[in-house]
């Protein structure tokens, strides 16, 4: 967690004064007139020797590739310039144990040329370096970080990047994730960076003020990804891909291929997040690489093969596939199932006999392979995705629109209780994820459907919902798109920040896997992204976005809240709540809520997305004019919080 | 139960008797084996010819709710689901023109789809797919598309009421017959795209 920002440079290993005039002085490094003096200098000295120079910024506000920050970052009138300097010119980072703390630093010069950045880190921490893709957006000409590729130790980079090929480039940006495992020592220490460049190193020291307090493994809410089939896996994993295709063997199906899935799970697991992969189609088809094999038809159905169903998903639903996390392992939380209305059931026979023999035959199996497996920490999700404007089906199983199809919802959630004994230790769970006519579900299925998966905006007509559907133990996320990279590093919390303050389980980002056709000269902000493919920088495998670093962050953020809720009685988590609001310019956590939207005096069949959006609330940065700043306010309110009731 | 069993056995019947009558097998003949292409479009003509014969165009054009006949038009200008928002079919239709077309699917012996075209009620110069079978395969449909003009071939089955054969342009791989479906006056009111797919055939080992 970020305490305040500041500058680098001069800091106390300063090297001999022969070498130092190599080096500008930071903006606001130390004290006015000495430091004007020798800025001056270092200004004309710089053109000639080179003039490196190395500074923190805080996470939310991103550097440019031009020495400036990204201008979407900074709300007009509220300059962030004060934030680049600590009142001593010294950068501290705080952070519990058992977290992740980061900031930006910036590495710049007027001439650019070859560089390397190393960091020294105390016993129990560890600093991960990322250089920061500069993305242009072809709408503004301007240019904002995302993709964030790992540096090794001793990597040499170059300024400018001669693979971002920027017109003028005068400064990289380095992502730091700085991870402090619970095994740390409280107290304070020090992170070295150093910049080498051939000359003189320049230094910057940060302060680490580690606290007793150890972030808690669970999260306040489930922070979900989602994707589609399996056409991302290569996409993300093209050299073991090459690899296995090249050996005369097909790559989906592979060892390798169900590796690469069980990385990406583990990749969000460690971004304290979790995947979902859907692997049926809206035509009722079950993918081979999530289903079992089955064989028979009615009274004989039933599965054949479990080989690739356990390949897939055995090492995810026992917890293996996370070994090598910084997080302990533990199985994912949910999943979906293949379950359609053409499978396992033949859509032939619906309505018949022969249609409840199949489901409840291939059902029963399933969760007895999966108790026998001892897979009891999961939720196996009966999901539907079908749309009838897709024409496979007569009913929307996905964000139903029209009563009537509420049928089909009774009829699959009576074949579901019939096919799992009420005492399973397996956990299935009916999920729906609706929108228009939620309300109405929220009553007519009661019971049935027990994980709602909602649209955000119509979930805010609904202030009762949350009590009414967790006080009977329903499982509740809401769904949206991740942020644009091209808008304000504020309107990456806008959802997770709405799950917390409505008081639910969860979100999900409905898809992250797709960073388009070209993410490097042809990026589109990311909203169907949250990683990049590693291949362009010779990483088997996905690289992170900075906005899941962000959101990260985030989310340990409401992890520690909550650890301070908990700790203040029963009204704990009203209070934290009510604080964190009056922290974003006053509000209080009702304003999250629209519970007076016009459009809820029609029926939800007549609305449209027009009206809907006109009846949406403004994003509360946008309404509250906030930038990345608020948010650092909240983490010092937590950071010092926890430090009060942990004594 | 015992009702459904009569239709059933009175349709395999009739497809029985209506193909004994043509002279013609559902199955390949072990002599045209070393000919499969040729098969398989000779299977598919037939499957269209049934299909032709067996669905219910007066049953199909009851599929779509008139609201949505309507409102499938809607345009706009902020929200582009306008349309596909409101659509909706009436289930009894839907249900019992699917199954028929599933079985249809399970007279030959390599996958194909059925998938049922019509003529758009309050635009009867455009064509939409109304049942889009599993897994989806269709030379003509895209995904989300809510309805088209017609191709030439689709103009000919509609106002000729003859079966045509297609095959689609590499790269695609499809195969495709399409058999006009007829109201109880006779008129054409759309028609069943009869595909397989090249790569499902050799998959099949055909």
């Amino acid at each position: 967690m970020f305490a305040f920002l500041s500058s680098a440079k001069l800091g106390p290993s300063e090297p001999p004064a022969a070498s130092s005039i190599s080096r500008r002085p930071t903006r606001r490094g130390a004290d006015g007139a000495r430091l004007g003096v020798l800025a001056a200098l270092h200004l004309l000295l710089a053109t000639q020797a080179g003039a490196w120079q190395l500074q923190a910024v805080p996470e939310f506000y991103r550097p440019d590739p031009f020495g400036g920050l990204v201008a979407v970052d900074q709300v007009p009138g509220k300059p962030s310039s004060d934030l680049l300097a600590g009142p001593d010119g010294t950068v501290t980072l705080t952070s519990p144990r058992n977290a992740y703390v980061c900031c930006h630093l910036t590495v710049s010069d007027p001439a650019g040329g070859r560089f390397e950045i190393a960091a020294e880190a105390p016993p129990g921490v560890q600093v991960d370096l990322f250089r920061e893709w500069f993305h242009r957006n072809n709408e503004d000409s301007k240019y904002y970080p995302d993709a964030l590729i790992p540096t090794g130790k001793g990597e040499v980079l170059a300024l400018p990047d001669p693979q971002m090929k920027i017109e003028g480039q005068k400064a990289a940006a380095i992502w730091i994730d700085v991870w402090v495992s619970s095994k740390a020592a409280p107290g304070s220490s020090q992170l070295r960076l150093e910049l080498s460049t051939g000359g003189a190193p320049v230094v910057l020291p940060i302060k680490l003020n580690i606290l007793e307090a150890v972030l808690p493994d669970e999260d306040a809410i489930t922070a979900d990804h989602n994707c589609y089939g399996i056409g991302w896996v290569s996409g993300f994993f093209p050299e073991r891909a090459k690899t296995v295709t090249s050996a005369g063997r097909d790559f989906a199906g592979s060892d390798e291929f169900f590796k690469a899935i069980h990385e990406a799970h583990r990749f969000y697991y460690e971004h304290r997040g979790s995947l979902h992969q859907l692997g049926t189609s809206h035509t009722g088809s079950a993918s081979n690489y999530f289903a079992p094999e089955l064989t028979g038809s009615g009274r004989t159905k039933r599965v054949k093969s479990w080989e690739v169903f356990d390949r897939h998903f055995g090492p995810l639903l026992d917890g293996s596939a996370m070994a090598g996390a910084r997080r302990a392992p533990r199985p994912i939380d949910s999943v979906y199932l293949t379950i359609t209305p053409d499978w396992p059931a033949s859509y032939l026979g619906w309505g018949q006999k022969g249609y409840e023999t199949e489901f409840v035959r291939v059902v029963s199996q399933m969760e007895q392979h999966f108790r026998q497996k001892g897979w009891t920490h999961t939720d196996f999700e009966m999901f539907f995705n079908h749309k009838k404007r897709y024409r496979s089906f007569c009913w929307d199983g996905d964000e139903t629109r029209f009563e009537k199809d509420n049928m089909f919802f009774k009829e699959f959630g009576r074949l579901l209780h019939k096919a799992v004994p009420s005492d399973s230790p397996v956990r299935f769970v009916f999920r729906h994820d609706a929108s228009w006519l939620m309300w109405n579900q929220f009553h007519e299925l009661a019971g049935l459907v027990d994980f709602w998966v909602c649209g955000s905006g119509i979930f805010a007509f609904y202030p009762e919902a949350p009590a009414l559907l967790k006080g009977r133990g329903d499982k509740v996320w809401i769904y949206g798109g991740a942020a644009s990279a091209f808008e304000t590093t504020a309107s990456i919390l806008e959802l997770p920040l709405k799950a917390w303050m409505f008081d639910i389980d969860g979100y999900i980002l409905w898809l992250v896997t797709d960073p388009g056709s070209d993410p490097w000269f042809g990026f589109d902000g990311g909203k169907t992204c949250m990683m990049f493919p590693g291949e362009p920088f010779g990483v088997d495998g996905p690289i992170p976005s900075l906005r899941l670093k962000i959101q990260r962050n985030f989310l340990q953020d409401l992890a520690l809240l909550n650890a301070v809720a908990a700790k203040k009685g029963e009204n704990g988590e009203q209070l934290v709540r009510a604080k964190v609001a009056s922290l974003a310019g006053g509000l209080k956590p009702a304003d999250w809520w629209n519970p007076d939207a016009s459009a809820k005096k029609l029926p939800p069949y007549e609305w449209s997305n027009s009206m809907l959006g006109n009846a949406a609330k403004k994003p509360i940065h946008q309404r509250q004019k906030l930038d990345g700043r608020w948010w650092l306010a909240v983490r010092e309110y937590a950071l010092k919080a926890v430090q009060e009731v942990s004594q | 139960m015992r009702r459904s069993a009569l239709i059933a056995i009175v349709m395999a019947a009739s497809v029985g008797l209506f193909l004994v009558a043509r002279g013609e097998r559902t199955q390949p003949a072990a002599t045209t084996q070393a000919e499969p292409v040729k098969t398989v479009e000779s299977q598919l003509d037939e499957l269209g010819r049934i299909a032709s014969l067996l669905v219910d165009g007066e049953i199909a054009m009851d599929i779509v709710t008139d609201r949505a006949a309507k409102l499938m038009f809607r345009k706009d200008p902020n929200d582009e689901w306008a349309g596909s928002d409101n659509y909706d079919v009436n289930f009894e239709p839907f249900i019992q023109t699917k199954r028929l077309l599933i079985r249809l699917e399970r007279l030959v012996d390599f996958p194909v789809n059925c998938n049922l075209w019509l003529r758009c009620k309050e635009r009867p110069d455009l064509v939409h797919m109304v049942i889009r079978q599993n897994p989806g395969w269709s030379q003509f449909y895209a995904w989300a598309m809510q309805y088209t003009e017609p191709t030439s071939e689709m103009t000919r089955v509609l106002e000729k009421g003859e079966r045509v054969f297609v095959r689609a342009k590499p790269p695609r791989d499809e195969i495709v017959v399409l058999a006009p479906v007829r109201d109880s006056l006779g008129d054409v009111v759309g028609f069943v795209e009869v595909v397989t797919r090249q790569r499902a055939l050799a998959a099949a080992g055909r």
